[in-house]
């Protein structure tokens, strides 16, 4: 089994792939450094990058290896994934700039394809937080989290050793806020701490400390972007949705405004199709 | 693995990549897109003609628009009857009120734009080995920053070179003190302790230095305090809730009522034009059109009151959520203290304690000696000499300057006439958090003098002699510093900050001479200990929370009569968890010392999580978050930031917590007084609807027109609505506990007093008036159609003189919920006898003027005639009146109770 890093010469792939490092070590997988070639390529950037890849996996005890494809990007790595047993693919995004509105970068395309393998797009806001990941987030609304999520966030926190939190959102306007009292605010912060039981145990198994924290509020990215910044992780996962073909022309796209604005590295998770 | 700043330099520009050369354009073009902008998020603006269309759409706004709609269709079936006008006016109604309510809503945030000021445009930076000078939103991480005095920092960086520099990081920290800065990070776990890191929003003060940026945008840690800004959202307040629960309530017994009788009316035979009018003019009867625009201007006076009072009131619904306050977080310097501190006691080597009396910077003081001898006044000159010359405050007629330590030692130096003799300063070594003490080094002829001051255990190492009692230099013993320390110790038990003031003779700070020690204090500001003595009365918990060890601040608070269950420290908060915090706040009144602010939002959030109402106080930049969390944020006018000021929901003047105390109690009285204004108008709903239900079982001619109610509801009930709003706080106002979440304005008692007992009167004031005066001129019953038209317009005058004659009254009596009306005094509500006497004028006009006749379709009736209005006036006075002696009675029974057995 493979965990394959896309890479690009770029620090933020460089940290991507640093995140596939720590997961494929810590199930013995192969790491496989991938990389398309195109005509206005680095390179030597991209080998440099590869070679420092292949030392950080020394250290990890880590099997590497370099492949090199060609041709369009996103159609040269499904037939990769077609061919080859793979686990995850971390691949790094990056912002989306007025002046780049039509050309989606790799990871867009990507995540709008149906892949045989799961695939992690990682957004870097600090370079260095890969090497002191001590505190993982992960958003959910209300009890909705699925077990391919779970096991990738697990995976995370056991690789890197981390606590790990689970974010609870209920979404309600303001008038039902207004409406709700302390009492049955616990109430229901208690039924979905029961549905969500099974990961707190799970977690236990795995001896890594979770907590789950909740809120309630209308404006879900706000309210993780607020948590963010008022507490102290490095890593946030995030569940990934299928997006459009076509990227929103009049309405930012939540998932984009949270990649946008996180002020944490963060990996949105997109589980493989089921075959 | 290490954090970023613990790195060294090789290591550090491997891991971003970067040189000391800097990036390269190529470089920095791909991190851009890899990174984005260096800005920080802003929120979306918001789009103020959608946000006005909306009001158009609530459920009130809808049925009044149904029936403005109703009216144009009755008028097109059946013209010059009037509808037309009654269409206008309904949807006039609709408009004041989206108006009123939009505009009550809707203000614009500027905290996140006084924010982004802080933020440099231009930066210097190194790219491929060159200096440039670029936008600031152009900094990508691993570009290399140079600083200068006076730079903004534009990112987190890491220093890679640093001289002599000082930072001021009071955005992140809310501390003014320059912050020195170093190549080495300390012990630091966080970013934010570390000494070689330089942040976003911060400014340098002095010296210069070169960084690496490490963060840009919302990643760092500026951004931080940003996004907490940005994203904190209030819940919704407790005046919009009622609003909504009281339009709500309204619409839902207006369109009960009217499809009721539209379909009694259609089953009746009367028809679907009839039974179509016939609700459209119950449904107009019910909804009270002028109560939103009435509640707007009661806030709006409330506001303008409050402002007179020191308060200055941002946000309308502020004013009401403040009578809900069950917590006031407050800080403690500036707030509940003056802010000016204050050389109380001062000790001199020689063994003498002085006590010095005048509060503040100006007030005039005497100086008290335990004991004198012949030096003792000289070594005191000594002392002040070399704190005087020590320290860059001044204090003048117009204005003060300095830090409050300095201007204390030179206001105890005014008060005893001493001044700093003139000499040439050659050198300052300033006063850091690290150094904790500072000198000045002068030169006078061929001597060169060193002035000190600063924390005794820093200092007083540095001490190889003191002045003693006979005038001349000593060794300093063992039991000589012992002695020192104790009295220092004495002073701190007693809440001072104690302050060590040495001399030397070379321009080292070493073989120092010990002169003498200050005890400073920030004192309590006059009526603090009133203003929380009446807190405690009015239910309301005052928390203190100050970065002050927590011995000074129990002495403050012991001081001012603010009693707490427990003490809290910053770093004891920071090992809680929320579930255990909101436990104890819950049950418990707290002292927080040792706090950072940052720490305020999470206090603010466990008391709103405790089911509290939280006013919370602050000044500094990073207050912005918590004062935005708090239900009512209430920033400082004098020592408060732009950025605190801006994301308030209240600005205090004076600084001075009593003004809380004044503005929670103007809130309470706002509280009671829409509760009075909704009860006023529903007594005049009873008159307004009453005569169409008759109308529909009975067989009389129609006693009210829909015009005729709307001109009660939008004209004559708006201006004794307003007084009411206006009316004084009752005389227990802050003896009552803070008004409950699960209270609501319109509940039983309003219902039970509008409809019930006032409404009651008011309804037969107007049928028997309507009744009698047909009566009186032949009317037979059962005659529906009356053949003179003239005789039916007066018919239908007394009904509305009936209400109106009511509702004068009913205002003046309604001027207090539980105590009589005529004990607040004639003129005291000077608004409500304009109100009354505007009042009196209408029902003059209604009589007497064609044009206003003829679109409120009333005639003049005789005054022989109008007689039959005056007992209902005075009943209706006198009930209300004994209802209110009632209930008195009743309370102070229930109170007498427990007590008496």
């Amino acid at each position: 089994m493979k965990v394959i890093a896309a890479m690009n010469g770029l620090v933020s792939s460089d940290v991507a792939t640093l995140y596939a490092l720590r997961y494929a070590a810590l199930f013995d997988y192969t790491l496989c450094l991938l990389h398309v070639l195109n005509p206005a390529d680095r390179r030597e950037e991209v080998e440099l990058s590869m070679a420092e890849a292949e030392e950080a996996a020394t250290h990890y005890r880590v099997k590497t290896e370099r492949v090199f494809l060609t041709g369009e990007p996103t159609h040269a790595i499904r037939e990769y994934l077609a061919a080859n047993r793979t686990d995850t693919l971390f691949c790094s995004t990056r912002i989306r700039t007025k002046k780049r509105f039509f050309q989606n970068s790799l990871s867009e395309k990507l995540s709008r394809l149906s892949l045989p393998a799961n695939l992690a797009v990682v957004r870097v806001a600090h370079v260095n937080a890969v090497f002191v990941t001590e505190n993982i987030l992960l958003p959910i609304r209300e009890d909705r989290l699925s077990a391919q999520k779970f096991a990738f966030f697990s995976s995370l926190a056991k690789a890197f050793g981390a606590a790990t939190e689970i974010y609870s959102i209920h979404l309600t306007d303001r008038r039902g806020l207004a409406a709700l009292d302390t009492r049955t605010a616990k109430m229901l912060f208690q039924k979905i701490n029961t549905r969500l039981s099974h990961y707190v145990n799970t977690m236990k198994l795995l001896d890594l400390p979770l907590t789950i924290k909740h809120a309630l509020t209308g404006r879900e990215i706000d309210q993780i972007l607020h948590h963010l910044a008022r507490h102290d992780f490095q890593l946030m996962i995030i569940g990934g949705r299928r997006g459009s073909p076509f990227p929103g022309f009049f309405r930012e796209n939540p998932m984009e405004r949270l990649f946008w604005h996180t002020p944490v590295n963060t990996i949105a998770f997109y589980a493989r199709d089921r075959e | 693995m290490m954090q970023l700043f613990a790195l060294n330099q090789k290591e550090l520009f491997l891991r971003l990549k970067t040189s000391e050369n800097g990036l390269s354009s190529d470089q920095v073009a791909r991190r851009l897109v890899e990174f984005g902008a260096n800005e920080l998020a802003t929120a979306a603006k918001k789009n103020y003609l959608l946000a006005y269309l909306v009001q158009y759409i609530h459920f009130f706004a809808i049925v009044l628009e149904v029936a403005a709609i109703l009216s144009f269709v009755a008028d097109h079936y059946a013209p010059n009857e009037g509808s037309d006008i009654l269409g206008y006016a309904i949807l006039a109604a609709v408009i004041i009120n989206a108006t009123f309510t939009f505009w009550q809503e809707y203000r614009a945030d500027k905290a996140m734009e006084e924010l982004l000021k802080l933020m440099p445009t231009k930066v210097s930076l190194r790219r491929e080995g060159k200096i440039v000078a670029a936008m600031a939103h152009g900094i990508v991480p691993g570009d290399i920053m140079l600083l200068e005095e006076g730079d903004k920092v534009a990112a987190d960086g890491i220093l890679l070179e640093a001289t002599s520099l000082f930072l001021n990081l009071s955005s992140l920290n809310g501390e003014s003190a320059p912050v020195a800065r170093d190549l080495l990070p300390g012990e630091a776990k966080r970013a934010l302790d570390a000494k070689n890191m330089v942040f976003a929003g911060t400014t340098v003060l002095s010296g210069s230095g070169v960084a690496v940026a490490s963060a840009t945008g919302n990643a760092t840690e500026f951004g931080k305090i940003a996004s907490l800004t940005k994203n904190v959202r209030k819940a919704i307040t407790p005046m919009q809730r009622e609003i909504i629960h009281i339009t709500r309530t309204f619409t839902i017994i207006a369109l009960g009522m009217g499809c009721i009788f539209f379909a009694l009316g259609l089953f009746s035979g009367k028809g679907i034009m009839t039974a179509s009018i016939f609700t459209l003019a119950l449904i107009v009867a019910n909804v009270p059109e002028g109560l939103l625009p009435t509640i707007s201007l009661s806030l709006s006076l409330a506001s303008q009151r409050m402002a007179r009072r020191n308060a200055l009131i941002k946000n309308l619904d502020s004013v009401e959520t403040l009578g809900s306050v069950t917590v006031i977080c407050t800080d403690k310097t500036g707030t509940l203290t003056k802010n000016e501190m204050t050389l109380k006691l001062l000790w001199l080597a020689g063994g003498e304690e002085i006590s010095i009396s005048g509060e503040g910077y100006r007030e005039p003081g005497e100086f008290s000696f335990d004991q004198q001898n012949e030096s003792s006044e000289n070594r005191l000159v000594a002392m002040f000499i070399a704190g005087l010359l020590n320290c860059r405050a001044s204090i003048d007629e117009e204005s003060l300057r300095g830090d409050p330590t300095e201007l204390a030692i030179v206001a105890a130096g005014r008060k005893k006439g001493i001044t700093a003799p003139e000499m040439k300063k050659v050198q300052e070594i300033i006063f850091t958090s690290e150094r904790k003490m500072m000198s000045s080094v002068y030169q006078e002829g061929e001597t060169t003098w060193l002035f000190a001051k600063g924390a005794v255990e820093t200092l007083l190492p540095k001490c190889t002699t003191f002045l003693a009692s006979d005038g001349t230099e000593h060794p300093l013993t063992e039991a000589d510093r012992q002695a020192a320390l104790t009295r220092a110790d004495t002073f701190e038990n007693q809440a001072f900050r104690v302050l060590l003031i040495a001399r030397g003779k070379k321009a080292a700070e070493e073989d120092l001479t010990l002169l003498g020690l200050i005890a400073i204090m920030d004192l309590p500001r006059h009526g603090v200990s009133e203003a929380v003595a009446s807190c405690k009365t009015a239910g309301i918990r005052t928390m203190m929370i100050t970065g002050d060890n927590p011995r000074t601040a129990a002495a403050i608070a012991n001081q001012i009569g603010l009693t707490h269950d427990r003490v809290i420290t910053g770093p004891e908060l920071e090992e809680m968890r929320d579930e255990q915090l909101e436990e104890i706040l819950a049950k418990e009144t707290v002292l927080f010392a040792r706090m950072a602010s940052s720490q305020k939002l999470r206090i603010a959030t466990a008391l709103q999580n405790a089911g509290e109402v939280v006013a919370m106080t602050g000044d500094g930049v990073n207050d912005a978050p918590a004062l935005k969390k708090a239900d009512i944020g209430i920033a400082m006018g004098i020592s408060g930031s732009e950025v605190a000021k801006e994301a308030a929901d209240m600005v205090l003047l004076d600084d001075n917590f009593s003004s809380i105390v004044i503005a929670i109690e103007e809130g309470r009285t706002v509280y009671f007084n829409v509760k009075k204004f909704v009860t006023y108008v529903l007594a005049s709903n009873a008159p307004e609807i009453v005569p169409y239900i008759l109308q529909f079982f009975l067989k009389i001619p129609l006693p009210l027109s829909v015009i005729q109610i709307l001109s009660i509801d939008l004209g004559t009930d708006i201006l004794p609505g307003v007084a009411l709003g206006s009316e004084r706080p009752e005389k227990n106002i802050m003896n009552r506990p803070p008004v409950s979440r699960k209270e609501k304005i319109l509940d039983r008692e309003v219902f039970l007093r509008g409809y019930l007992l006032l409404g009651v009167i008011e309804a037969m004031a107007a049928m028997i008036a309507f009744a009698f005066f047909l009566q009186q001129h032949g009317w037979q019953y059962g005659t529906v159609v009356l053949a003179d038209p003239l005789l039916h317009r007066q018919a239908m005058t007394m009904t509305l003189l009936g209400a109106v004659t009511c509702q004068i009254f009913n205002g003046w009596t309604m001027r207090s919920w539980e105590f009589s009306a005529f004990s607040l005094g004639f003129f005291s509500n000077r608004l409500m006898l304009w109100a009354m006497a505007t009042e009196l004028i209408w029902v003059w006009a209604l009589l007497n003027v064609a044009p206003v006749q003829k679109v409120f379709n009333t005639a003049h009736v005789p005054l022989s005639d109008l007689w039959i209005l005056l007992p209902f006036p005075v009943l209706l006075l006198l009930s209300h009146e004994g209802y209110k002696w009632l209930r008195r009675r009743k309370n102070s029974q229930a109170t007498a109770l427990p007590d008496g057995g």
